[in-house]
């Protein structure tokens, strides 16, 4: 069983604003996205509306700016933190946050879209080196974080600072590895003793290596 | 013993010496002053009213709980990583398994997800099909809810009831794809084939049942004084604390926030049809049960709507693209070109083009969402499941703080969770 082993991962080739209609009146999560760029100045290593997907790359060490902008912004609901492994690629990680803001109607209980205030939606993606790969928690700002920063530590090995309770929550806690990781062994575990260890261990098939 | 020839009788002093010395005063257990030490109860992973193998550490103070924290990954299954490996339309099948009381809304979101990375049109047709078991996926997801939530608190009877309707929902999944759980009916493009015959008139049948059964539900539990005690103030949950947590779904509408994907997110053309969101203000396990029956009814009534559009809808069950659709059966005597496009699809697969996107659907749990990264080969790089059980069991231990033990089972059973969709 061979599994995708493209070289170039998905390269989103992160370039330029593309997004033609950003000065609406309403507000819109492209008009979030033009000012969190704006805001972030450098910080902002990138951003694209693909798909009718805003999203933007931000540098590790601006993340809480980021966030505390978009939470402003009435962001309130963090829908999902989670990683992608790009791996022969540099940087190795992105860790990719889906945030969402619910217009003041659907906060009072009326469920109707309205035009004029629609619900935005927006991705933040911040890139990690594979070693020793750390993000700032965002617990602070968004308590929801906690399980699922511990899920990306658990399956993929990265670091978050200041996070409250930094376990394991799918694995079991003697687990060794990561399984997301494309370098971690696909298939079954053959049994390994001392003497032929590393030699079971080579044969293992990788999606990367 | 004393020998008369002594003359006399022993004295006391003699006599003591055959008593047993006094026992010593008991100090294995040193009296101690009353002392509240907190207690770790263990409940779970194998219990019947943790709804699958959820274990939550609880401490409790006498009958209070201090924490709840709860412990899951019992039931990984890796299901992320083994999508990696497996071709797009291979994935239909596997997203469904996830959640096996709402496996049908699992297999739009993924197909959704892989059509918005496609650009592939779905005829109309196929979309209301999809509204339809959609809504039915809702009300037997809800059916399940209620049997076992009524079940936990001693309403053995409820159960019977609602797994009756349930049965005949499942036979109508069992019409559609051949398997009463995972048919996997939806494709990407479409449909797997069209609607057997028969299957309208069995989909009225049971939509003309439901409003009758869940009115003989509400009999039974709305207004029952027990019901009420077991489940009014239980668990309660603020808005703010709710979307601080994440919590989506009855959960966040139970406390007034009329979030539903389907109205703010439409797919599958939700936004035409006319529907309410039911909501509530206490967030409390009774403001749950409200929201959730109140949706199962505005669930027949989609359905209804659907069911009347399904005669004059437009194309055929999936989309006439050939790269993603396979060829109709009768072709591939006639036509080499179909041949071409059935060994291609069934041995690579189709190409989805490099990107990445997220597609949420309302699930009967709350929000669904896939994210998914192509890498332009017939295989994803990375899909991950926003699952809303998951999610909204984070918020549990804000829910049952300093509430009394018993109702634990009230809150766990209240948040419907699906051990399957917690794990992955």
């Amino acid at each position: 069983m061979s599994a995708s082993s493209s070289d170039a991962g998905a390269s989103p080739a992160w370039s330029g604003p593309e997004t033609g209609s950003a000065a609406l009146t309403p507000p819109s999560a492209s008009a979030d996205m033009a000012d969190l760029v704006a805001a972030l100045g450098d910080s902002a290593l990138g951003h694209a509306e693909r798909l009718g997907e805003p999203a933007v790359l931000v540098a590790a060490t601006h993340l809480l700016d980021a966030a505390g902008f978009l939470k402003a912004r009435g962001y309130t609901l963090l829908r999902s933190v989670t990683a992608v492994d790009y791996l022969p690629r540099q940087p190795r990680f992105h860790v990719v946050y889906h945030l969402l803001a619910l217009p003041a109607g659907m906060l009072a209980g009326r469920a109707e879209r309205d035009p004029a205030d629609p619900p935005r939606a927006i991705r933040l993606k911040v890139p990690v080196p594979g070693d020793a790969p750390l993000v700032p928690t965002l617990t602070a700002l968004y308590p929801t974080a906690e399980w699922h920063e511990r899920e990306v530590w658990d399956l993929f090995g990265i670091e978050f600072a200041g996070h409250p309770d930094p376990r394991r929550i799918l694995m079991p806690d003697d687990y060794e590895g990561h399984p997301l990781r494309k370098d971690h062994p696909l298939v079954y575990e053959e049994v390994a003793f001392t003497f032929n260890h590393d030699q079971i261990d080579a044969m293992k098939p990788r999606a990367t290596s | 013993m004393t020998s008369p020839a002594d003359g006399g009788a022993a004295t006391v002093d003699e006599l003591a010496v055959l008593r047993p010395p006094p026992a010593p005063e008991r100090t294995v257990v040193a009296p101690q002053p009353m002392v509240n030490e907190p207690m770790v109860v263990n409940i779970g992973p194998h219990h019947p009213s943790t709804h699958g193998v959820l274990r939550v550490l609880v401490q409790l103070d006498g009958e209070r709980v201090l924490s709840a924290k709860p412990d899951i990954g019992y039931l990984h299954t890796g299901i992320e990583k083994t999508f990696e490996s497996k071709m797009y339309v291979k994935g239909t099948t596997l997203a469904p398994r996830m959640s096996y009381l709402s496996p049908i809304n699992n297999n739009l979101a993924y197909v959704l997800t892989v059509e918005k990375l496609l650009g592939v049109e779905v005829p109309e047709r196929a979309r209301v099909v999809r509204v339809i078991l959609a809504e039915l996926d809702r009300l037997a997801s809800h059916l399940v809810f209620l049997g076992i939530y009524s079940l936990d608190l001693g309403a053995s009877t409820m159960m019977l009831y609602t797994f009756r309707e349930r049965e005949a929902i499942l036979d109508l999944m069992e019409m559609t794809g051949g398997a009463r759980m995972f048919p996997s009916y939806i494709r990407p493009g479409g449909l797997a084939y069209d609607l057997p015959p028969g299957f309208e008139a069995a989909v009225a049948d049971i939509l003309d049942r439901m409003p009758g059964a869940i009115d003989q539900y509400e009999t039974l539990l709305t207004g029952n004084p027990f019901w009420r005690e077991r489940t009014r103030g239980v668990a309660a949950i603020s808005a703010e604390d709710a979307l601080a947590w994440g919590a989506t779904g009855t959960i966040l509408r139970a406390t007034g926030v009329a979030y539903d994907v389907r109205k703010a997110e439409p797919y599958a053309d939700y936004e035409t049809y006319d529907f309410d969101v039911p909501t509530h203000t206490d967030g409390d396990a009774y403001a749950r049960y409200l929201v959730r029956i109140g949706e199962m009814r505005q669930s027949v009534g989609i359905a209804h709507q659907a069911l009347d559009r399904l005669p004059g809808a437009s194309g055929g069950h999936i989309t006439a693209d050939r790269k993603v659709a396979p060829p109709p059966k009768h072709e591939l005597a006639t036509s080499m070109e179909s041949v071409i496009h059935h060994f291609k699809l069934w041995t690579e697969g189709f190409v989805v083009p490099a990107g990445e996107a997220y597609v949420a659907v309302e699930a009967p749990r709350g929000e669904l969402g896939f994210y998914i990264v192509a890498d332009g080969t017939a295989k994803p790089w990375r899909v991950h499941m926003r699952s809303p059980s998951f999610v909204n069991l984070q918020a549990l231990e804000t829910m049952i703080r300093g509430a009394l033990v018993a109702d634990l089972v009230t809150a766990v059973a209240s948040l419907d969770p699906v051990l399957g969709e917690v794990d992955r």
